[in-house]
């Protein structure tokens, strides 16, 4: 537990290294949702169009 | 040369082509990533004079090196537009800065971060840190003026125009640490007599750096992908 402890600790820096992993860990996993998002709704609204327009040339 | 470079200019043919790179790209990435965070987190050694605080430099600096390299890929993309006018080249200049933007965010704030336990303060007006904040201000111009001229041919050229003027800061930022006195270090790593860092702290920052450079060109690539079928579903409404 106490090994953990200063792990977690990291000699009084604990706040500013966490910190700054955390900060960068939140901004790429908000980045990769919106990045894959936008994709899978263009695939959605592609499909849709897709769709309608083959059933329109019909 | 140029001839044979033609067919790939083929936005259709151009996903299809990085549809493997980008997957790839993305399974690399990922290890890389967890790799480097454990050997600089947990095995890696405190520095004699910055102590554990050094641990942000795996995060902040391959960052850094994003922010750099995608400008850098923006300019070189947007060159080769104003030459070619292949409509591919600014279609891929585009994407980059809303990834770019978010790594240039993390440099500054885990740069704040390990500023506070090393200077004292979490941000000072100097060269290197000022010309950083420049660069993020470049990339919201650009974002400003894709979303503003959507579609236009205007607003790719406009794009290219501010990119290629705005690449006089890349410079400025590698160099500010010479040119001027200022609180950040000089360059460690990227300079001519070599790398001064210790090997041990070498090879998770490398590690780190591919992994995230990888994981870059995944999130472009996709992003490249999306506004290629973007372009699709503009052209199908038109039929309607």
């Amino acid at each position: 537990m106490s090994e953990l402890f200063l792990i977690f600790e990291m000699n009084g820096y604990g706040f500013f290294i966490w910190s700054a992993y955390g900060v960068w860990f939140v901004l790429l996993i908000l980045l990769f949702l919106k990045v894959l998002l936008r994709k899978k709704e263009i695939n959605r609204k592609l499909k849709y169009l897709i769709e309608k327009n083959d059933g329109f040339e019909e | 040369m140029l001839r044979k470079l033609h067919k790939y200019a083929n936005p259709n043919k151009f996903s299809l082509i990085i549809m493997p790179i980008k997957n790839v790209c993305l399974y690399t990435a990922l290890p890389l990533i967890a790799i480097g965070l454990i050997i600089g987190l947990f095995f890696s050694p405190p520095d004699y004079q910055q102590g554990e605080t050094v641990r942000i430099m795996y995060i902040h600096v391959s960052s850094a090196w994003i922010s750099l390299f995608a400008y850098v890929l923006i300019f070189l993309l947007s060159v080769f537009y104003l030459i070619w006018k292949f409509p591919l080249f600014v279609l891929m200049a585009k994407e980059i800065p809303f990834v770019a933007i978010i790594f240039t965010l993390i440099t500054l704030i885990t740069g704040s971060l390990w500023g506070k336990p090393t200077w004292g303060t979490y941000w000072v007006w100097d060269a290197r840190l000022t010309s950083f904040l420049i660069l993020l201000f470049i990339y919201l111009g650009l974002i400003f003026i894709d979303k503003a001229f959507k579609y236009n041919v205007n607003g790719d050229l406009s794009f290219s125009y501010l990119s290629i003027i705005g690449a006089i800061n890349i410079p400025i930022i590698k160099f500010s640490v010479d040119w001027w006195n200022t609180l950040h270090q000089p360059a460690s790593v990227i300079r001519a007599s070599g790398p001064s860092i210790n090997i041990e702290m070498l090879i998770p920052l490398m590690i780190m750096s591919t992994g995230v450079l990888l994981l870059f060109f995944y999130l472009i690539f996709t992003n490249i992908q999306s506004a290629i079928a973007e372009k699709k579903i503009l052209f199908l409404s038109s039929k309607d």
